[in-house]
């Protein structure tokens, strides 16, 4: 494991699930029709009269341990020195074992171009000093960039929540804030 | 459907048993090798071509497929296409020997495009073993991908070849068969029993419920075709032969046609088999990528 990376915090009580933040993805990278390099997925979960719902914003979770790495092969993804996981595409030959290994969905294919993309963090911005566009997007300040050892130890912050993958597999840099129903215990 | 790589294993699979039986009939017969054989013999290149061409076309990318080798040391995938790529090769020399009835060094050629052809199939079977793929994460996989490459092999070198019950190579066919036959069947029952389990893992347990769904309901025809064709069907195939008998169920001779020995009822009987051990791959498939979640 990188000694500590750059991470996505989404506090997931504050996301309204107006997916501001997959549309300014899509456009920055220019995404192919039904490609949703960050996607944001409602869960309606409970019995009557105890019902709940979350939302959880999840692009690339830029994982410790990240499965696409170890499949991919053509060697297109990287694991930079502060964690964030990069795919070239000039390398990738588009034969979608990625989209198997990763337990997220998170590189996608697109048919028209042959090729997967994914969430690279808006690197360009990042390494200018500005923020990713989902994070400048979201109207409710849901999603934010930082370091992970910050994110890791805010109350309640979390990645074992209900209805995602272990978090066993990869070991996903993203934490989320969640609501009690939706954490795993 | 991932119809270009279920081509794809399913040939290369049948071409390293072929080198097998075909090793193995060479080995006991020596210079009186039948006619079919030698045919047989002459396909494994082509067959492996046909399979490497079929996975180009799985690509997004085909023109930058030599990229697949960029990660050896990583990616059971490099290697799978490294390892298929030397079996190829080492299968056009052996195929060229047929050809050219050359009969030196054959059966240790055929030894060593064997041994290279099991290489890549168990390459190839490790790809499968994802930590993300529950239904796949096992066992059962390389054991469906080895029990299809002897049965395939075997059985079509027994029928295709025309080998009666008294050559000297028959019998070791037979077993190898069974052998195949066996494997596929402990494979299926374990891949059933792997489906529709809880796990820790709460989206693993909603795919593996939802591949035991598929199995079940949606492609139940298919895995029953499936069981009857490549697990079924070639032991009483065998059991005939073991028995003494002619494939056929008769004592006749093959059906002589134009291009040389090859009786009908046998071609129907591999090409059962053959269309079995398809529907198979493709279930497979089905219950791993099938079930992704609607990301």
């Amino acid at each position: 494991m990188a000694k500590d990376q750059k991470a996505f915090y989404v506090d997931t009580t504050k996301c309204i699930n107006c997916k501001t933040c997959e549309i300014a993805c899509k456009d920055i990278n220019n995404a192919a029709l039904g490609q949703r390099i960050r996607k944001v997925r409602s869960f309606e979960v409970g019995e009557y009269p105890n019902i709940f719902v979350y939302n959880i914003s999840m692009s690339c979770n830029h994982c410790e341990d990240p499965q696409c790495v170890k499949a991919c092969p053509a060697g297109a993804y990287t694991k930079r020195e502060d964690g964030i996981v990069v795919h070239n595409p000039d390398v990738c030959i588009g034969c979608r074992y990625c989209t198997w290994a990763c337990p997220y969905g998170a590189p996608q294919f697109d048919e028209e171009v042959g090729k997967v993309r994914k969430c690279n963090m808006c690197i360009d911005n990042v390494e200018e000093g500005e923020l990713p566009a989902c994070v400048s997007a979201c109207p409710t300040r849901a999603i934010e960039v930082g370091m992970l050892s910050d994110f890791e130890n805010r109350p309640g912050s979390t990645i074992s929540i209900h209805n995602l993958p272990s978090p066993n597999i990869s070991k996903p840099s993203t934490r989320y804030k969640v609501k009690p129903e939706a954490m795993k215990r | 459907m991932e119809w270009p790589l279920v081509i794809f294993t399913i040939a290369l699979q049948l071409a390293c048993g072929l080198a097998l039986a075909v090793t193995l009939i060479d080995k006991k017969s020596r210079s009186v090798t039948p006619k079919m054989v030698r045919i047989l013999g002459i396909a494994i290149f082509p067959l492996t071509a046909v399979g490497i061409l079929s996975s180009l076309l799985h690509l997004g990318n085909p023109l930058h497929a030599a990229n697949s080798l960029r990660h050896l040391g990583v990616s059971w995938l490099s290697r799978e296409i490294l390892f298929s790529g030397i079996f190829a090769f080492a299968a056009l020399i052996y195929s060229y020997f047929w050809f050219k009835e050359r009969q030196s060094n054959r059966v240790l050629l055929g030894s060593i495009t064997t041994i290279l052809g099991f290489i890549s199939i168990v390459s190839s079977s490790m790809i499968y073993l994802l930590p993300s793929q529950a239904a796949w994460n096992s066992g059962w996989v390389p054991m469906s991908f080895l029990g299809t490459t002897l049965l395939l092999g075997a059985f079509g070198a027994l029928v295709l070849g025309n080998l009666g019950v008294g050559h000297k190579s028959s019998r070791t066919l037979v077993c190898l068969s069974v052998f195949g036959g066996l494997a596929l069947i402990v494979s299926a029952v374990w891949m059933l029993s792997g489906l529709g389990q809880v796990v820790e893992d709460e989206v693993a347990t909603q795919r593996l419920q939802r591949a035991l769904h598929l199995i079940t309901n949606q492609y139940a025809t298919w895995f029953g075709l499936y069981v009857l064709l490549a697990c079924v069907l070639p032991f009483t195939v065998m059991f005939k032969y073991w028995n003494g008998t002619q494939v056929s169920g008769s004592n006749e001779a093959p059906v002589a046609t134009a291009k040389g020995t090859i009786s009908s009822i046998y071609t129907m009987l591999f090409i059962a088999v053959l269309i079995g051990t398809v529907i198979g791959r493709a279930l497979m498939y089905v219950v791993g990528v099938g079930t992704l979640p609607p990301f």
